[in-house]
């Protein structure tokens, strides 16, 4: 049943019709495919850049059982400032351990004349004072005033006597500018 | 119109089919399935830990000594006010006396203007915060001239050595503001604005009490 239009196919004509059934398929199946890798790029970045911000953060604060931060409606940001960390069990300034508290007191022998009624405490006092002289020194290196800018970072359920002292301690030694650090999130 | 014959249309399709990897040709790829499963639940773990770690920080001044007796001193016309966070509740003192419960009548000293729930909140704490707010609220139309004054934001909050921390930040926020936010506290970058009349008293200075 061959007709005039109907002439037999060459082999350019195979070779053309080959090609062209070659690239439709090839289209077909890529878009059946969903192209996942400017996907992948963003969530890569986001991440990254997610990390990265949480570990320079000031207030990348590790809490448990020993040290939950009282909650607040304030709505102040944290700076990066000095931190002063007041667990039930220890204080620590820039995660190093200072002092061990006992029952969320500091033991008397810790304390000036190993009096209870003093406020100031000795091995914290020592470090502020070098914390001090290294803040001063920086201050004046960097040409930017020093101004005595602390972060204390408390247990909800300390005494208030024992947080006072710290206060204390390290207002006696040029630190006189406190941020109580606390979770966002109370209701009024 | 070329005419294929059946041979030619059998070239065509063999030809044409997309050629399939063997097993041992597939292994160049990288299998990226699970890669995404991980960075997917590690996006969500990260965005769930940063909502529930969100920090803000209240500025104070360094602390003095309360004196012994915690009598709040009258200096001139200014308002001097002063609360005492006691396990009773709380003692107010404003322009050298001490305030009834209600915070509208002058009572004797020692007096708990602002008493404890008779049950304790979720977080087992029995201080009244919200009446403390109250009654802030009523001394800063009471005293309106003196609040008006240069020192009418200050507070002097003492408290007794055994309350717990966060009861004395409870309190701080308590006389703070009558609306959260009301008060812009001083940053790194912006200077204080305490001029919202839901604004009261954001200056807290610190003491302890050192006879109760």
């Amino acid at each position: 049943m061959s007709t005039a239009s109907q002439k037999k196919a060459t082999s350019l004509d195979v070779k053309r019709e080959t090609v062209r059934r070659a690239r439709k398929r090839k289209t077909e199946h890529l878009s059946e495919d969903l192209n996942v890798v400017p996907m992948m790029d963003m969530m890569v970045i986001i991440l990254v850049f997610l990390l990265s911000s949480l570990s320079s953060s000031s207030a990348n604060i590790p809490q448990g059982d020993d040290l939950r931060l009282p909650q607040s409606t304030v709505a102040t940001s944290p700076s990066n400032a000095l931190q002063v960390i007041v667990s039930r069990v220890s204080i620590s300034v820039n995660g190093r351990f200072i002092t061990a508290l006992r029952n969320g007191t500091v033991d008397p022998s810790q304390k000036r004349g190993q009096n209870n009624a003093d406020y100031t405490i000795i091995p914290l006092a020592d470090v502020m004072r070098d914390q001090f002289q290294a803040a001063q020194s920086v201050a004046q290196r960097s040409g930017r005033p020093f101004n005595g800018e602390i972060a204390i970072i408390a247990d909800r359920g300390l005494p208030s006597r024992t947080v006072y002292e710290v206060l204390y301690t390290c207002g006696q030694h040029g630190f006189a500018n406190f941020q109580l650090l606390v979770l966002k999130g109370r209701e009024a | 119109m070329a005419h294929f014959t059946a041979a030619q249309h059998a070239l065509i399709n063999r030809k044409s089919k997309p050629k399939e990897l063997g097993p041992d040709e597939t292994g160049g790829e990288l299998n990226i399935v699970p890669f995404l499963d991980i960075i997917v639940n590690v996006l969500i773990f990260v965005l769930a830990s940063i909502a529930t770690i969100f920090t803000a920080t209240i500025p104070v001044p360094a602390p003095g000594r309360s004196n012994t007796t915690g009598r709040p001193g009258a200096q001139g016309e200014s308002l001097n006010l002063t609360v005492q966070i006691l396990q009773e509740g709380y003692i107010i003192g404003a322009r050298g006396g001490f305030l009834a419960p209600g915070c509208r009548d002058v009572a004797g000293r020692g007096t708990i203007a602002v008493p404890n729930l008779a049950q304790a909140d979720a977080e087992g704490r029995r201080h009244d915060f919200a009446s403390l707010t109250r009654c802030m609220q009523s001394i800063r139309q009471q005293f309106a001239a003196e609040v008006a004054g240069e020192d009418g934001h200050n507070i002097n909050i003492s408290v007794n050595a055994t309350i717990p921390y966060g009861i004395l930040v409870g309190t701080i926020d308590a006389v703070r503001e009558s609306r959260p936010g009301a008060c812009r506290l001083p940053e790194e970058s912006r200077q204080a604005d305490y001029s919202n009349t839901d604004c009261m008293f954001p200056k807290a200075t610190l003491g302890v009490l050192q006879n109760r």
